[in-house]
């Protein structure tokens, strides 16, 4: 029996210098196999005496036992080391850049238009949009600027026939809106206007966003409430405040340019007023029942004033260099 | 409307230094544009004579002048002015003086030096006039400063006035403003005195009453229209951008500016007999004073003699009967024409005049005469001669009825509450003619004003007034009405969003486009043309987004960028019978590599099925698309162009640029472009969800040979259309021609997906259904497996 113990100090010196789960296996076989040696011994337990038999049996699944342990452990060494090197060999530089499609960028316009959008509906203002060609009376006509009417003559108008023209602001989509809803309403429309005019602060087209509310008592005073927390949380500038200034619309009565407080002055922003009782005629509304007000604004120039750019022309250049900016905005 | 400072002090007692301008006549409603202080002019310019002129040895062009500024020796200048000579007095820049923009330094000018500078008048900034050197009287004296001697101790305002403030074209107008903002009482002016000499003799008619309700006029004879005007006409109407003409053009425009009365003068020896202000006949024509001839369409409004036409009423007048330097007999005349007649009819002669621009917007009614009498007055003063009577034919002017002006809407609209005494005080400043009524009052516009018509009107006088400063910001209070979003619109920000995360940069470009594009490009021959284009090459409205694009795509090519995708959302146009439709276009294109180049090295062309996956995923499943139903638009290569499809309506295209245009734009790469309406994007249906089956998937290939010229579509299709049970999923996962298979013929691998809801498919199921679908192949498309 004295061979079998000998038999652990065999396995231990051969198991160690087995390096891969193949060789283990082989010389597994040779102590623990079928045709083993102790497979023999335990068949050779049949011819020893009945009361050796249970010691000599304890000695041999003794002595099996350690064997196997030595097995385990060298099994788990070798798929460490295997591990290890595996690990070793699939290192890769992960400060190379990411494989990817190119950034792509929303419109500083949108990325405005959207902000803007988003800021009215969250009090309830409606969408609404309408034709770019528009026709005279919703352009004019309806909101009080009679044709020869100077005023007329400020809009610099795009004609592209006697009654058709491309429209001078959003306010005509107001008219339309005015027609299928009844008050009280309020909606925004932003959308594409066209001018006759081109330099460093004009483009023949650029983009608007017109407001309207109509109720049975919002003022001038609620106007310029409006405006001035729309623009501050535009800004997110709950210091920002704003100036209202007499002017003319036709459309309004009174009017106003909108200013806004901005590096120590005051900056143009917009322009406002109460509709004009013509314009509420106009749709069949009756003037002493409800009144309201509309509010213009340039969206361009609110992108502008966002991002820091002091130029209108990048925004119709479309050079990505430029646009790739506004990735992840 | 520019006037200065010292000019408004005129119509004040008291000095108007206390009020700040500026803000005040802003915050009115009548916008300061621009503000001039003359007195920060350089005091290192000074009145300078040229005593001395040589030819510049080197330079045509240049004089090298000789200038005496009072010292002891006179200074030498190079000077390029025309008008430059020996003998006149011009405002002389010493080095280190500063002008508008640059300071004076010492210099050599083609090898001459040159010690200083000699100023025009907009070089100066005393007016616009850059036409050569600013010649100054002969009485200034040398070496006096600039400043004083041209009194620029005085400040110019520029105001940008919207049109329903006529009443502020004039000095006068801007006082009576001032006046009721500033509580400054107005000087008390008193009426000029002219003694009549005779009596006028000129006949005038006047045909059209409603057109013309009020018309003055006076001769005046043996005057010298050679006179020297006083310093003090020439110097207000300098500051106010006026050009100096002849003394009595120039007296007409300083009482125009003064009272913002329109005048006209004719020389009344080239009066044939009377007068007559009537409408022009079709045919007649008239030579006006700045040489443009017109002919009249027989609607316009003139003043004619019996010979013919003299002027466009309250416009410009006619060359022929118009006043010179010579002239000693004149007729001038004084009307108030109706806003409507005269409103855009000087437009269309593409003309803007300072009468025009006052007739249009309403000139005051009631000073058409006393405006007269201080014309006569000014002319007799300055130009002598003796004046007759004033002719003044008065008829239908206009009515001033009485606006009622409640309180309580005064109130309703403004969201203050102002008291009836507030408004009163309002009232008085603005010196309205009112009386008290029940609720509030009923006041009279005054003549000057023609933008009070309306309650409204007078509430915005009423606010004006009181300051929209004084206006607080009020957060409005409304009904908490939610107004939802519908749930079968996707958001266009949505789609945007999409395109975005594949890489696509958004483009905003001009809706027009040049005829040329429109019409070989996007294949549109009925065009939307701009009648006043702003540019030749934006002359029309675009049916296509594609040409910008392309524009777009040749701008950053010639930028460095090479990996272009670029997206649009905008309207294109279509012209209908009467009208114009107007669709929502998502639109774009995609130049380059598939991907930007980078250190993974798998570089390779961007292909027609890259975009057509961009377009799968971004569009709901109700769009199809396939082959062309209709023919390829020609800017496509007719074989790689697919019909976007919903239902049975084609809602866009997609496909390679046709080669011959890739030629034409000298692109290197190939260009793919595509459109698709927005309105089938945007429509949605909540999707129907079924939940997975438990019983694990099984899958299946089939290799087939067939035809080259199918399409695999129809093969999926068809395949689809049977619905056999159990299978899940059957698409093409590998595609092959060439070697080893007949020239005429693709080799298609495609997956059947099979699930049975209920329970694991045995293996004779499958290859019963494997079967069917072979089956289904061979019949309709004679495949053969491989």
């Amino acid at each position: 029996m004295d061979h079998l113990k000998e038999l652990i100090e065999l396995a231990k010196k051969d198991f160690d210098e087995c390096k891969t789960l193949t060789e283990l296996d082989n010389s597994k076989s040779k102590y623990i196999g079928k045709t083993g040696p102790l497979t023999e011994a335990m068949r050779g337990l049949s011819k020893l005496p009945n009361e050796e038999k249970p010691k000599a049996g304890a000695f041999i699944n003794q002595v099996k036992q350690s064997i196997e342990l030595l097995l385990d452990n060298r099994k788990e060494a070798i798929q460490k080391t295997a591990m290890l090197s595996q690990l070793e060999n699939e290192y890769i530089d992960v400060t190379l850049p990411g494989l990817k499609q190119s950034k792509g960028s929303l419109h500083p316009i949108s990325l405005t238009m959207h902000r803007i959008e988003n800021i009215f509906h969250s009090i309830g203002f409606d969408l609404a949009t309408g034709p770019e060609i528009e026709d005279d009376y919703h352009n004019f006509t309806a909101l009080n600027i009679p044709e020869s009417h100077p005023a007329r003559a400020m809009h610099d108008t795009f004609y592209i026939d006697k009654n058709h023209v491309l429209r001078t602001h959003t306010s005509p989509v107001q008219v339309r809106y005015m027609k299928d809803n009844q008050p009280p309403l309020k909606v925004i429309s932003p959308g594409r206007v066209y001018r006759v005019d081109s330099d460093a602060t004009h483009s023949p087209m650029f983009h608007q966003v017109e407001g309207l509310w109509i109720d049975e008592s919002v003022n001038f005073a609620n106007l310029k409430g409006v405006v001035q927390d729309f623009l501050q949380k535009f800004f997110e500038d709950n210091s920002l405040t704003i100036r209202f200034r007499p002017s003319f619309f036709p459309f309004t009565e009174p009017s106003a340019e909108i200013d806004m407080s901005w590096n120590g002055g005051w900056l143009e922003i917009g322009g406002c007023g109460m509709v004009h009782p013509e314009v509420l005629t106009q749709v069949n509304i009756n003037t002493e029942e409800f009144q309201g007000f509309a509010f213009g604004l340039g969206v361009e120039r609110l992108a502008m004033l966002k991002y820091h750019i002091d130029d209108l022309r990048p925004f119709f250049t479309n050079d990505l260099r430029f646009l790739k900016q506004f990735g992840g905005q | 409307m520019q006037f200065s400072k010292a000019w408004l002090q005129e119509f004040f007692d008291k000095s108007i230094d206390k009020v700040d301008l500026g803000e005040l006549l802003t915050m009115s409603g009548l916008e300061v544009d621009d503000v001039q202080d003359l007195s920060k002019i350089s005091k290192l310019i000074v009145v300078g004579e040229i005593v001395n002129i040589e030819k510049h040895p080197d330079a045509d062009r240049l004089n090298v002048c000789q200038v005496d500024i009072g010292l002891e020796k006179s200074i030498q200048i190079v000077c390029g002015a025309p008008n430059a000579r020996v003998g006149i007095k011009v405002p002389c820049a010493l080095v280190g003086a500063k002008l508008t923009d640059f300071e004076i330094k010492k210099a050599k000018l083609r090898g001459v030096e040159s010690d200083g500078m000699l100023c025009s008048a907009k070089e100066l900034g005393v007016s616009q006039d850059s036409e050569g050197l600013y010649e100054l009287g002969l009485d200034k004296k040398v070496g006096q400063l600039i400043i004083d001697a041209l009194s620029l101790n005085d400040v110019v305002y520029t105001l940008s006035l919207t049109p329903n403030r006529a009443d502020c074209l004039s000095m006068l107008g801007i006082a009576r403003e001032l006046s009721a903002l500033s509580e400054l009482p107005l000087k008390k002016i008193n009426n000029q005195l002219v003694s009549e000499s005779f009596t006028l003799d000129q006949k005038v008619k006047i045909d059209e009453k409603n057109s013309c309700p009020r018309y003055c006029g006076i001769q005046i004879r043996n005057i010298n229209n050679k006179a020297n005007l006083p310093a003090w006409i020439q110097k207000n109407l300098e500051k106010s951008g006026i050009s100096l003409i002849n003394p009595v053009v120039d007296i007409l425009n300083y009482v125009l500016i003064e009272m913002g009365q329109p005048f006209h003068a004719f020389d009344q020896l080239k009066i044939s007999g009377e007068i007559s202000v009537r409408t022009a006949n079709k045919n007649e024509s008239l030579q006006l004073i700045n040489d443009q001839n017109i002919k009249f369409e027989g609607t316009e409004l003139i003043i004619a003699d019996e010979r013919g036409p003299l002027a466009l009423a309250g416009i410009m007048g006619g060359d022929s009967s118009a006043i010179n330097i010579d002239t000693t007999e004149i007729f001038v005349e004084s009307a108030y024409f109706d806003p409507t007649c005269i409103a855009g009819r000087a437009r269309s002669f593409g003309l803007n005049t300072d009468s025009s621009h006052r007739f249009e917007r309403g000139v005051d009614f009631r000073k058409t005469s006393s405006a007269l009498k201080r014309v006569a007055a000014l002319i007799i003063e300055f130009c002598g001669g003796e004046c007759s009577n004033i002719l003044d034919i008065e008829s239908n002017l206009p009515k001033r009825e009485a606006i009622k002006l409640r309180t309580k809407k005064v109130q309703d609209i403004m969201g203050v509450v102002l008291k009836g005494n507030d408004i009163k005080s309002v009232l008085d400043k603005l010196n309205f003619i009112y009386s008290d009524c029940k609720d509030g009052f009923l006041i009279t516009p005054p003549s000057y004003r023609f933008d009070l018509s309306i309650e409204e009107d007078l509430v915005e006088e009423v606010i004006r007034i009181y300051g929209y400063n004084n206006i607080p910001a009020l957060t409005p209070i409304s009904q908490a009405k939610m107004i939802g979003s519908p749930n079968s619109k996707k958001s266009i920000y949505s789609i945007k969003s999409s395109l975005v995360n594949l890489g696509y940069n958004e483009v905003v470009t001009y809706s027009f486009i040049n005829k040329e594009t429109e019409e070989k490009l996007h294949s549109n021959l009925n065009i939307i043309q701009l009648q006043n284009p702003i540019a030749s090459q934006m002359n029309v409205m675009r049916s296509k987004l594609w040409g910008s694009h392309i524009e777009t795509l040749i701008y950053n090519l010639n930028r460095g960028q090479n990996h272009i995708r670029i997206f649009e959302i905008a309207s294109v146009y279509q012209k209908m019978k009467s009208d114009f439709n107007e669709t929502l276009m998502l639109s774009g294109l995609v130049y380059g590599d598939y991907i930007p180049e980078q250190w993974s090295g798998d570089k390779r062309e961007v292909n027609f099925y890259d975009i057509k996956g961009d377009m799968e995923i971004i569009s709901s499943n109700t769009l199809s698309m396939g082959a062309p139903k209709n023919i390829v638009p020609e800017i496509f290569h007719p074989g790689q162009a697919a019909e976007l499809m919903m239902g049975k309506a084609s809602v866009g295209w997609m496909g390679q640029l046709h080669p011959a245009w890739q030629q034409k734009y000298e692109l290197t790469g190939k260009t793919y472009l595509f459109e698709l309406s927005m309105e089938s994007l945007i429509n949605s249906k909540d999707a129907k969800i079924k939940l997975p089956s438990k019983f694990p998937p099984l899958r299946r290939d089939i290799s087939v040979l067939v035809d080259k010229n199918i399409n695999v579509v129809e093969m999926v299709n068809e395949v689809s259309a049977q619905a056999i049970d159990g299978v899940i999923d059957f698409y093409p996962f590998d595609i092959y021609e060439g070697k080893g298979i007949e020239k005429d013929k693709k080799s298609i691998a495609f997956l059947i997906l099979m699930q049975d809801n209920y329970k694991t498919l045995e293996d004779e199921e499958v290859n019963k259904i494997v079967n069917r679908v072979l089956v289904i192949l061979q019949n309709k498309f004679k495949v053969s497996l491989r």
